[in-house]
């Protein structure tokens, strides 16, 4: 027997949101779940969610809910008073972020959150649309990788730290009282003199690295030092330089970012390297003779044995 | 007629030098066996490696026992890096030759000859042993000093201990004869 499509669907609706870019909904549709990126706090951010009936049953009235980090953090809620077997439907959030704590969110989807609609699956009505948007405080927000390379670590050879600064808030860092960044070399280094800044001013001032200078909001500025490796081979060099910035855009550099290594999987973490030892002389492989003597050697030996031989017995005859 | 008692003491005279004459001929006989001794002992395969081997397995032992994780393999001693080959000329044979050929030749007694021919062998093969044990060490640390320390360092080192060796002998055997008279 074949169905028609005037048969009446007996099953459940089975409400999903389906991944951004999701083809085949109905009438040839695609899913949107996408926001507007990254703003400064307090700015709009558009959201946009598209929900699903994967089941031809139709679903009765329901809640789609928006949240950022999890479902305690309430975006935005919209009612929808039900959606047809096999259809589906797009919504927009606008959301002010005004008041909600700068950094990196994650922005969750939820359909049916009253959970009134009972459904063939339950556990796909909620989908992450957005891992890491990024919401800047209107202050500067400072963040500092730093790195070293050098040719070979051994002692005497120079090696180079490149800091790296973003500013990725919404205000600029000024160049206010006091040093914005600093990094004192440690035991093992000796700062070579040459330093170099993409903008702003660079010195060594002993064995410590200062830069003075602005960063506008989403600028970056580049810091290059070399130093003298000095220590012991084998040894650890660890070292990290600070960034002196103000967070609440008044004048003061009040906080202070470490800079982070971003070989490693830690956050604002040393940079380190080991001391190697120098290159060894080619060692010998294989096997050598050493004979006692060479052919001189015997000849000398041979003659000083006659020498001190003929003397021996001469002093002897002579005794006699 | 003449005189039996001027006869007695011409006779003595020729009689000490006929001795002595001999002697010599003796002497000259014990060095060639000697040369002859040691030229055999160092073509005859058998011998030699003997010899070859011991003075590896000797600088083995001294070298394990200083800590070193080397091992021999037939005449080389060494680790898997580094090692030596200890072949007929490094065995010092010529230069014991030419101390027993010394020693052979020196008119003193046979017992002393004795006792300088034991003196020789055991102390210039205790010296290569030493040399060996040295050299392996230059070769596996200073690589760079090894062809100085080889040629020029223990090379005179052997020349001066083999002729001290003798002379120290040979003074001792001539001033016991001395006192002995």
């Amino acid at each position: 027997m074949v169905a028609s499509a005037e048969d009446p669907c007996t099953k459940l609706p089975d409400l999903w949101l389906p991944a951004d870019g999701t083809t085949g909904l109905a009438d040839g549709g695609v899913s949107v779940q996408t926001t507007t990126g990254d703003v400064c706090q307090g700015d709009e951010v558009v959201i946009t969610v598209t929900v699903d009936n994967l089941s031809c049953g139709d679903a009765g009235p329901f809640d789609v809910t928006v949240y950022y980090d999890d479902i305690t953090h309430v975006i935005g809620t919209q009612h929808l008073d039900g959606l047809p077997g096999c259809e589906y439907t797009t919504l927009t959030f606008v959301w002010d972020t005004d008041g909600v704590p700068v950094g990196e969110h994650e922005i969750l989807a939820c359909a049916d959150t009253g959970g009134t609609v009972l459904e063939l699956n339950e556990g796909n009505n909620c989908l992450t649309i957005d891992t890491d948007l990024l919401i800047s405080p209107y202050a500067p927000l400072i963040e500092v990788d730093k790195t070293v390379t050098g040719e070979t670590y051994e002692p005497g050879t120079i090696i180079r730290y490149e800091v790296t600064i973003w500013n990725d808030g919404c205000g600029d860092q000024e160049d206010n009282p006091g040093h914005e960044f600093s990094d004192v070399l440690p035991a093992g280094l000796s700062g070579t003199g040459y330093v170099t800044a993409t903008s702003g001013t660079i010195d060594l001032l002993g064995d410590e690295i200062v830069w003075d200078g602005e960063i506008p909001a989403g600028g970056t500025v580049t810091l290059v030092y070399e130093a003298e490796v000095e220590g012991e081979p084998e040894d650890e060099v660890c070292n990290q330089g600070f960034f002196h910035w103000d967070s609440d855009g008044n004048g003061t550099n009040e906080s202070l970012e470490g800079t982070n290594d971003p070989g490693t999987p830690i956050d604002d973490d040393p940079t380190c390297f080991t001391i190697s030892v120098g290159p060894k002389p080619p060692g010998l492989s294989g096997t050598i003779d050493a004979p006692t003597l060479s052919e001189w050697g015997m000849i000398l030996l041979s003659c000083l044995f006659a020498l001190v031989f003929w003397m021996r017995v001469r002093r002897r005859v002579g005794a006699a | 007629m003449g005189d039996p008692m001027s006869k007695r003491t011409e006779r003595r005279p020729n009689e000490a030098r006929r001795a002595s004459a001999l002697q010599w001929l003796l002497s000259i006989a014990v060095a060639a066996a000697i040369v002859g001794l040691l030229i055999t002992l160092a073509v005859d395969e058998r011998a030699i490696g003997s010899l070859q081997r011991g003075y590896a397995s000797a600088a083995n032992s001294v070298l394990r026992l200083l800590g070193h994780p080397t091992q021999i393999a037939g005449n080389v001693v060494g680790t898997g890096d580094f090692g030596i080959t200890v072949v007929t000329a490094c065995t010092g044979l010529f230069t014991t030759a030419l101390y027993l050929v010394a020693v052979a030749l020196f008119p003193t007694t046979w017992m002393r000859k004795l006792a300088g021919v034991g003196i020789g062998i055991c102390g210039i093969a205790i010296l290569n042993i030493i040399r060996l044990v040295s050299l392996y060490y230059v070769g596996v640390h200073w690589p760079a000093a090894l062809d100085v320390v080889h040629q020029l360092v223990w090379q005179s080192l052997f020349i001066a201990f083999a002729i001290a060796l003798w002379l120290l002998w040979a003074g001792r055997a001539a001033a016991r004869r001395g006192a002995a008279r």
